[in-house]
């Protein structure tokens, strides 16, 4: 099966959406190097933990995701039907319970961002490291 | 995805708790309440966490470990963290906290017997 080059899921708004969406990096595979696919399930991971934890969904509201792949880098934008929220991301000191999705969001995302047009939207592109850097390979 | 799941054992006085599979939203409640429940003893004066068997976790997991590590230190208690394989290691990294919480060599704190 070749691999897709964008596809979008809605999902329920249910705790176990979490890992099903993380799964679908699985699509991708041969698309995307090891690393890539590692980093990009840890932010699906946070945003939609971000949207069944700030959005108070009701478990049949649904979160849509859509993956699409660029030319050198893998874009992934999480939406959902809640009022949104600020993205503050932490600092690193409190034991607080919000922020730490958003700072891992923004140390591996090469690009990310918020909108809100009614729902909330968080999107982030990973870019592949170039050829010559990676040397996980053996 | 691998099936999440959390056990407690006593190991030569030590108590230690052992997460596996993927650790997120929603297995985290689980290891919460193993945690818990391992906590009760009040003559437990340290516990040891073992990641060595977890094949994912993101900032869900990070966050119960921060808190019971948080618990554990204003009882005058201590956390030990075996560390997990590379990927769930490496959230600890990225969110800069490895100095922050004692992360310790299986042996020293009851994880040998995992150990195949």
């Amino acid at each position: 099966m070749p691999t897709p080059e964008s596809f979008t899921i809605e999902l329920a708004a249910t705790p176990d959406t979490v890992g099903v969406a993380r799964a679908q990096i699985d699509r991708l595979a041969g698309a995307l190097s090891d690393q890539t696919m590692e980093d990009a399930r840890l932010l699906v991971s946070e945003l939609v933990t971000n949207s069944l934890r700030h959005a108070s969904l009701s478990p049949d509201q649904t979160i849509g995701l859509s993956f699409t792949l660029l030319d050198r880098s893998l874009r992934v934008e999480v939406r959902d039907p809640g009022p949104g929220f600020s993205p503050a991301i932490r600092g690193t000191r409190s034991t607080d319970d919000a922020g730490w999705g958003l700072f891992l969001v923004a140390r591996l995302a090469n690009r990310w961002g918020v909108h809100h047009d009614g729902g909330n939207s968080v999107w982030f592109e990973l870019d592949e490291a170039t050829m010559e850097a990676s040397s996980d390979e053996p | 995805m691998s099936e999440p799941a959390t056990s407690i054992e006593n190991v030569d006085g030590m108590v230690v708790v052992r997460a596996s599979g993927d650790l997120d939203l929603a297995s985290a409640p689980a290891l919460e309440r193993a945690l818990t429940e391992s906590l009760q003893d009040g003559q437990v004066e340290t516990l040891t966490l073992d990641l060595r068997a977890l094949s994912f976790m993101d900032s869900t997991g990070l966050r119960v470990v921060l808190a019971t590590d948080a618990r554990m230190r204003a009882q005058g208690r201590e956390l030990f963290v075996i560390k997990g394989p590379p990927s769930v290691h490496r959230v600890f990294e990225l969110a800069l906290l490895e100095e922050r919480l004692r992360f310790v060599e299986p042996a020293e704190r009851g994880g040998s017997d995992a150990d195949a």
